[in-house]
């Protein structure tokens, strides 16, 4: 009787581990299937979470003198060197949840927010005061502490505008969209579409 | 050169009159220059706008005016100004923006009964600008005068830049 039941049941058993086998083989379709789903606020977090992306830098060396008219006679000058940094890229703190828009199939696009310059800076171990005086005859004209400053300020001003005539926008959303579609192809999205929102 | 000496004498005092009345006419349009300005939001709140200097130069493609200023928030509570009310006109009403693209924010902020000594406004003007005056639009209809009438034609090269304090230029 106990040989029965275990004969009985060791059959069982090769029958259900036949039966695994067979719907493995035939009705199962490999790995375990794993649906994803595209949570578009999840993907908004994770890049927003990128906050400024600088892309680009541009190394401007520019001379810049700066005079000043004193009250009422007068004038002081102060020519400076000035090596300035400029960092452009997107500001990804500014896309909205409408920005993404997720596909079937692993698709997503994603519209970029303009590109813009992020920082101005001069370096300082490169700009030096080159020439600074007064009018020679005006020598009771008091000197500007802040002329300097004045001059450093024109300065990053123009170097602005020069990294803007040199196409520092362009270069850098065309680096934040390469950027991007490598980190969403990374993330696991098969075909990546970035665009730029006007 | 007896007769001379009274002529010398009065010739050196019409100079010295002429330069005193230069110079009185220049700080009078230092200060009309300078001078504080209560003015409006388009929601009408108050604030006060100095200008402290305007600065010309030029770059590659024309030139930038630079207007500092000196701006007070009399309120008790924190005042957002957009830096795009603050449109620069020249005489022939061409209406300018002031760059926001860099290190200026688009808002201003200034604190509640605070100030902030040195705000700039960059504009990028053509040469044609400086044919007649010039003026910053600040708050709701108030144009700040900046320059006068009479032509000025700013021998810069570029990177050059030149500060003025008084409008007479």
């Amino acid at each position: 009787m106990f040989k029965k039941l275990r004969n009985l049941l060791l059959f069982g058993l090769i029958a259900a581990l036949g039966a695994v086998i067979v719907y493995q083989r035939f009705f199962w379709s490999g790995a375990a299937r794993v649906i994803r789903t595209v949570d578009a606020p999840a993907v908004l977090r994770q890049i927003q979470s990128l906050q400024e992306l600088a892309t680009v830098k541009y190394t401007i060396q520019k001379v810049i003198g700066l005079e000043e008219q004193k009250v009422p006679f007068g004038a002081e000058n102060v020519m400076m060197v000035v090596l300035a940094h400029v960092k452009a890229g997107v500001d990804l703190g500014a896309l909205r949840p409408e920005d993404i828009q997720p596909g079937a199939d692993r698709r997503i696009t994603l519209r970029l927010p303009p590109a813009r310059i992020l920082d101005i800076y001069l370096d300082d171990k490169e700009t030096k005061v080159y020439q600074r005086s007064v009018t020679w005859w005006t020598p009771w004209v008091p000197n500007n502490p802040a002329l300097e400053q004045q001059a450093r300020q024109a300065a990053l001003e123009t170097v602005q505008l020069a990294a803007l005539q040199s196409g520092i926008l362009s270069n850098a959303q065309q680096n934040a969209e390469t950027a991007l579609r490598a980190f969403l192809q990374a993330a696991g999205f098969q075909q990546v579409t970035v665009l730029s929102r006007p | 050169m007896k007769l001379l000496r009274p002529v010398l004498w009065w010739l050196l005092a019409a100079g010295a009159v002429m330069v005193a009345a230069l110079a009185w006419w220049r700080v009078r349009q230092a200060d009309l220059f300078s001078a504080p300005l209560r003015v409006e939001t388009f929601g009408g709140t108050n604030y006060i706008i100095q200008l402290t200097a305007a600065t010309v130069g030029r770059v590659q493609t024309g030139y930038l005016v630079i207007v500092t200023a000196r701006l007070e928030n009399p309120n008790p509570f924190e005042v957002l100004l957009q830096r795009d009310w603050f449109v620069l006109t020249d005489e022939s009403r061409d209406y300018f923006q002031p760059n926001t693209n860099g290190t200026q924010t688009a808002i201003i902020r200034i604190p509640p009964g605070g100030r902030l000594e040195r705000e700039m406004f960059s504009y990028t003007v053509s040469g044609d600008s400086f044919k007649g005056w010039l003026a910053l639009m600040a708050g709701h209809q108030r144009l700040i005068p900046i320059k006068s009438r009479q032509p000025y034609h700013p021998h810069l090269n570029d990177g050059e830049f030149v500060t003025f304090r008084r409008r007479d230029w």
